[in-house]
């Protein structure tokens, strides 16, 4: 009789500790969330703060659009070419699909994916199927704009 | 080396385990075990569970998003905690689904070769998901009361095709949605000052305010039916960035007038979500329940084990955050509520980050589908919109719920592995 007070007592000590318990790593757990969350935006901040001017194509030969050979396109890490105004770069040629390609940054890399348009996209004459690497210097042609890559 | 791919992922899990194992535990106590008490089954089984798709994920989607699951875990372990203790007999079943659950996730974020895939046989899917429900609307059961046939099934074992059709749903309108995304621009189509979506758009509002009538109509269904018109309307926002959502939402006032006017079941939900005191021990009497159990638990709530959620019908469905606000209190209920919205931070910080604008918009329709579904019945039992009867994502009880929920999560992570990693300007 006089052993079960104790036990009881535990018991009771118990139940108040997991409940303590089931909020406290609730709130950590969240608080947690909100620091990955936190870094996450941090980085990405500093990553584009780094990434601003990392490449640009060059104009070659502006097709039917109103561009001049030699002017330069600034890059964004995902850039959209087409002739319909969704996309980030408008290349009003008439061998332009309405979304014909993009250009991506990815781990320090650029890369050319077709949008699947009518009249393809090549780099240095090579068909693009798929995802392509782009080097500095290559030349990219889309529709019959051509650009070529650099710094 | 490959536990090294997800560490974050590993360690955010230990607080899901942790969270189970200190629930189970003070249960087993408050009913009268001794310290300390025998059973460690299901905290075995579901740290197992947990942490065996944890290495899964490592071997092969080392890149996917590692908060979702931890999350996702965490918002399980409470609600197999809450059916523990509201309906211990379910306690088993619930976990069975869940690790059923787990195995979608896996597959689906395993095996699937590319998420494109699914926007290729769209129609396959949406006919097969129109069946299915059209099967429900002539041969559906009701097999536990609720008053609404949304079941199939076969003795004792029962599954509700609306959870897999909202699965559907998502993929067919991310799908079609990506693929129209050209054609947007300028309407020629208005009426007065207010111009219409191109047809395009047009065409699938219509038809699914159309499908969302035809559920309330022969299903008597309010939550599914506003929830799917509700997730479309967020699609075809994400997709066209437009105030269409202007005339989805006259759309919807509509509906909701027509409700009104034909089904007894709307008229009555109104008047209780306005009134309920009147009739509190009639038609209001859960929604009465369920506000006595939040003003019982206060701030801090009675502990688990020591409230009476119990007087609450349909607590361990529906109603069962009633039962968290009473035994955990404001502080676990406004812990659950962070929970959703990390949640659905997450499925849309994977949406800016996809790679294709299917794959986008498919993160986007998994994260409001998410999140609406909480919001609804979270709004609805604390009598801030009429009650629709509708599941809590990961914490209700139930089989097709849990399990269509985890799918969606194995297709988020699916989408957030192929992303660019670099988000959307």
């Amino acid at each position: 009789m006089i052993q079960a007070v104790p036990d009881n007592l535990t018991s009771e000590a118990m139940i108040l500790l997991l409940r303590l318990g089931i909020i406290v790593i609730l709130y950590l757990f969240l608080l947690t969330i909100v620091i990955v969350i936190q870094r996450e935006l941090g980085a990405e901040s500093a990553a584009r703060r780094a990434g601003a001017p990392r490449g640009r194509l060059i104009v070659l030969d502006p097709g039917t659009t109103p561009r001049s050979p030699g002017q330069a396109i600034p890059l964004e890490p995902v850039t959209r070419f087409g002739r319909s105004a969704e996309n980030t770069v408008v290349l009003d040629d008439e061998f332009v699909s309405s979304d014909h390609a993009m250009v991506l940054l990815r781990e320090g890399r650029w890369w050319v994916r077709d949008a699947g348009s009518t009249n393809g996209t090549t780099v240095n004459g090579q068909r693009v199927n798929g995802e392509t690497p782009l080097r500095e210097g290559d030349e990219l042609q889309i529709g019959r704009v051509r650009l070529r890559l650099s710094r | 080396m490959v536990r090294a791919r997800r560490p974050l992922e590993f360690g955010l899990l230990l607080y899901s385990i942790a969270l189970l194992a200190a629930g189970w535990l003070a249960l087993q106590l408050v009913r009268g075990a001794e310290w300390p008490p025998g059973d460690y089954g299901v905290i075995i089984l579901f740290g197992a569970l947990m942490l065996g798709a944890n290495l899964f994920l490592s071997v092969r989607l080392g890149g996917a998003d590692q908060a979702l699951l931890p999350i996702v875990a965490t918002l399980t372990a409470l609600g197999l905690v809450l059916v523990e203790r509201l309906e211990p007999s379910l306690a088993t079943r619930q976990l069975l689904w869940v690790a059923l659950g787990v195995g979608v996730l896996v597959l689906t974020a395993l095996t699937l070769p590319r998420i494109e895939v699914l926007a290729r046989y769209r129609y396959t899917l949406l006919i097969g998901g129109l069946v299915v429900m059209t099967a429900t609307m002539a041969f559906g059961v009701d097999p536990n009361g609720s008053g609404a046939r949304l079941w199939l099934g076969y003795n004792g074992f029962y599954f509700q095709p609306s959870e897999i059709m909202k699965v559907v749903v998502v993929i067919f309108f991310a799908s079609y949605l990506a693929e129209k995304r050209a054609l947007i621009a300028h309407s020629p189509l208005r009426v007065g000052r207010l111009a219409l979506p191109p047809l395009a758009y047009l065409a699938p509002l219509v038809m699914m305010w159309l499908l969302s009538m035809a559920m309330l109509l022969w299903q008597r269904d309010l939550g599914a039916a506003l929830l799917f018109y509700l997730v479309f309307l967020g699609m075809l926002y994400a997709s066209t960035g437009r105030a269409y959502v202007g005339v989805g939402l006259i759309f919807l006032v509509v509906g909701a007038i027509v409700a009104y006017g034909l089904f007894d079941h709307v008229q009555l939900r109104t008047r209780i979500w306005l009134n309920p005191w009147p009739y509190a021990a009639g038609d209001a009497y859960q929604i009465v329940q369920a506000l006595s159990a939040y003003a019982a638990g206060g701030v801090v709530g009675s502990g688990l084990g020591y409230g009476y959620p119990d007087y609450i019908p349909a607590v361990f469905t529906d109603f069962v955050l009633a039962a968290l606000g009473e035994e955990l209190g404001l502080l676990g209920t406004l812990a659950a509520v962070a929970l959703y919205l990390a949640l659905v931070h997450r499925a849309f910080r994977i949406a800016l980050r996809a790679s294709s604008d299917f794959g986008m918009l498919l993160a986007t329709g998994l994260g409001v589908t998410l999140g609406l579904q909480a919001i609804v019945i979270l709004a609805g039992t604390l009598r801030i919109i009429p009650i629709t009867g509708i599941t809590l994502p990961f914490i209700s009880y139930g089989g097709s719920s849990i399990l269509a929920n985890y799918l969606m999560v194995g297709l988020l992570l699916r989408v957030s592995a192929e992303s660019q990693g670099v988000a959307r300007g």
